[in-house]
């Protein structure tokens, strides 16, 4: 079959355009041709020549340890998938509960029936897995505790007081189970440190977020995530919440990924009868990263060092109260698993797979496990729901859009903080990525935000 | 559990094969599009080839080669929106064509394969990207298509008038060079 050749309108060269298409399909160029157009074809032919060489000079190839990065990361493809919305999964096959923990499940399942827990799929109590998670945690409750996690290249060292502090900890659930003994979960993430301060970021102008002037002071990068909208989709019929998780590229440090996560409340009031506003209150939420998979996180806008703004002593934190519709985003920066493991790693993988069962039949893709705890209006019983991620579900994944600009967002303001591993990333490029990734922005403040920031960056 | 595996085995092998296959032709091509800048060059196509690690390997294995060129020169021309040298390449053209070349710069550029990259460089960059593509990649029409977004019947255009701009600017450079006693 012959290349296409350009348009009849242009004028062509004939003896080019014979070895162009020779050049495409290996043919002679020189049939068909007259004699002169043959010698004009073999002028053509010698610059093509000479243009392949010219182009083939230089020293090419990776350098030895780019190839060595690439080849390992290949070895831990971590990532499969970019989208990885949450469903809960079925229970994996695992051994019969003991009777008597069977006794109190259903006990604790009529309870919670009569209390109206229908809208959580999975409870406390009534779920033998979170049983036997919070009993492997007892008995794992001499073990010492792994919680300072090193920041690779970084001087980033993972805030221990908010695991030694842990308030869910000391509210007597599964997470408490063991600290007795100094135990503390592998779960060192605790939003509900977080939304407190969050809650009222969505309604607070954008003006108010950033520091004025602009550059002169530091960002609230936690508030400025929260401030936007994202896709996130309502909750199923009957269901106070929906939760969705995300992963894709970290743009600051292309090694790394980011993990957005994403709690939406119903906005509808028949859920809540007693009021039509309120929708959930007191949540927390907790995640926990399978160690296998990730090496080391962070909270992005959580810093050792950062304060939280507004934020009450530890001990006395509560949970976020979200009204119907709202939602509540954070974002993780997280190093995907290498082949040099250090010994704590190994550990947390041993504890992992028991407390997600992976040597009882869970799938070895599970990205984290969320726990979220909340309360309803008019009701005191806590609920609490338990969700594993898997990579691989991209069921419905959060729009790219809404993931690229949250990551824009989290990178200008990780800027504006002057915070520690940006050094290799510029306002520009964040910039870039916010403008390319505005989407529909109903409300306009995607567009606001590079308003603020482009003035920023010419003034 | 037995399906991500294999994914997991298809993505590294997809991802050392094509290490093999493509590294130094990326590399190359990159640093084309980059103005030789070739420290640029290897990190954009580690950025290729790391961001390949993380795709499904449903969607890119029968199309990796396309993938992988198709990246590197997204993110080569975001580097030079970035860095302006985008204009850079419309200014030489004027400036070679206006400019006698400079008697000593010319002895440093005296061989063939530098004058035409010299002068490649004045093409459009959409006319310079098929080049690159075409001759240094030894890419199809219908590669050079999936990788530019651009028709087949496009590229067979571009790259022709490209050979006859790159011959004329080659023509002009060697008369002036001549004109002035030549370069050697």
């Amino acid at each position: 079959m012959k290349a296409t050749l350009p348009q009849p309108e242009t004028n062509l060269d004939p003896a080019l355009e014979a070895v162009l298409c020779a050049l495409e399909d290996g043919g002679d160029w020189r049939e068909d041709l007259s004699p002169d157009s043959i010698a004009e074809g073999e002028e053509w032919e010698t610059l093509a020549r000479e243009l392949g060489s010219a182009l083939r000079m230089g020293p090419g190839g990776l350098e030895t340890s780019q190839r060595e990065a690439i080849l390992s990361a290949a070895s831990h493809p971590v990532f499969l998938h970019t989208g990885a919305w949450t469903k809960p999964v079925p229970e994996p096959a695992r051994a019969p509960a003991p009777p008597y923990r069977w006794i109190a499940g259903a006990a604790a399942a009529m309870i919670a029936l009569l209390l109206g827990a229908r809208h959580i799929p999975v409870t406390w109590g009534i779920n033998p897995a979170a049983w036997d998670l919070a009993f492997e945690k007892r008995q794992e409750s001499s073990e010492p505790s792994f919680h300072v996690r090193l920041w690779p290249g970084e001087n980033f060292v993972r805030n221990t007081a908010n695991v030694a502090h842990n308030p869910l900890s000391s509210k007597g659930d599964w997470s408490a189970v063991g600290t007795g003994g100094g135990f503390q979960p592998t779960a060192m993430a605790n939003v509900s440190e977080v939304v407190p301060a969050l809650a009222s970021a969505a309604d607070t102008p954008l003006a108010d977020l950033l520091p004025a002037p602009i550059g002169a002071g530091r960002a609230s990068t936690a508030a400025l995530i929260q401030h936007f909208r994202y896709s996130y989709p309502a909750p199923e019929s009957g269901e106070a919440l929906s939760l969705s998780v995300q992963t894709g590229p970290c743009p600051w440090r292309p090694g790394n990924q980011l993990v957005h996560v994403g709690i939406q409340a119903s906005s509808d009031p028949r859920l809540v009868p007693a009021s039509k506003s309120l929708a959930v209150r007191d949540l927390r939420l907790l995640i926990d990263f399978n160690p296998s998979l990730v090496s080391a996180y962070r909270l992005v806008g959580y810093g050792g060092s950062e304060p939280i703004p507004n934020q009450p002593p530890l001990g006395q934190l509560r949970g976020a109260d979200l009204l119907a519709g709202q939602s509540i985003t954070a974002i993780y920066e997280i190093v995907p698993t290498g082949p040099a493991k250090s010994s704590w790693v190994e550990r947390d993988k041993a504890r992992w797979e028991k407390t997600a069962g992976v040597n009882r039949g869970r799938a070895p893709d599970e990205l984290l496990v969320s726990r979220i705890n909340y309360r309803l209006p008019g009701r005191d019983k806590e609920f609490k729901e338990q969700t594993f991620v898997h990579l691989n579900d991209s069921k419905t994944p959060l729009p790219r859009d809404d993931f690229e600009f949250s990551a824009a967002v989290a990178a200008c303001a990780l800027l504006l903080d002057r915070a520690p591993g940006m050094q290799h990333y510029r306002m520009e490029d964040a910039l870039a990525l916010a403008r390319s990734n505005i989407g529909p922005d109903p409300d306009g403040r995607r567009a606001e935000f590079i308003r603020l920031l482009t003035g920023k960056k010419q003034g | 559990m037995t399906g991500t595996a294999t994914k997991s085995d298809r993505i590294r092998h997809l991802v050392e094969t094509s290490l093999r296959d493509y590294e130094s032709a990326l590399v190359h091509y990159t640093s084309g599009l980059l103005n030789g800048d070739w420290d640029s060059a290897r990190d954009v196509v580690q950025e290729a080839f790391l961001k390949l690690c993380r795709q499904d390997p449903d969607l890119v294995e029968n199309n990796v080669k396309s993938w992988l060129y198709t990246v590197c020169r997204n993110r080569a021309y975001d580097l030079l929106r970035r860095d302006q040298r985008w204009q850079m390449h419309n200014d030489a053209l004027e400036h070679i064509a206006q400019s006698s070349p400079n008697p000593s710069e010319s002895a440093d550029r005296s061989d063939t394969g530098r004058e035409v990259l010299d002068c490649l460089q004045c093409l459009p960059s959409n006319q310079q990207d098929v080049v690159r593509l075409r001759f240094q990649q030894n890419l199809s029409y219908r590669e050079i298509a999936t990788i530019t977004g651009v028709s087949t019947g496009q590229i067979g255009f571009l790259l022709h008038d490209a050979m006859r701009r790159l011959r004329g600017l080659l023509e002009q450079r060697r008369r002036q060079e001549a004109s002035q006693g030549g370069p050697s």
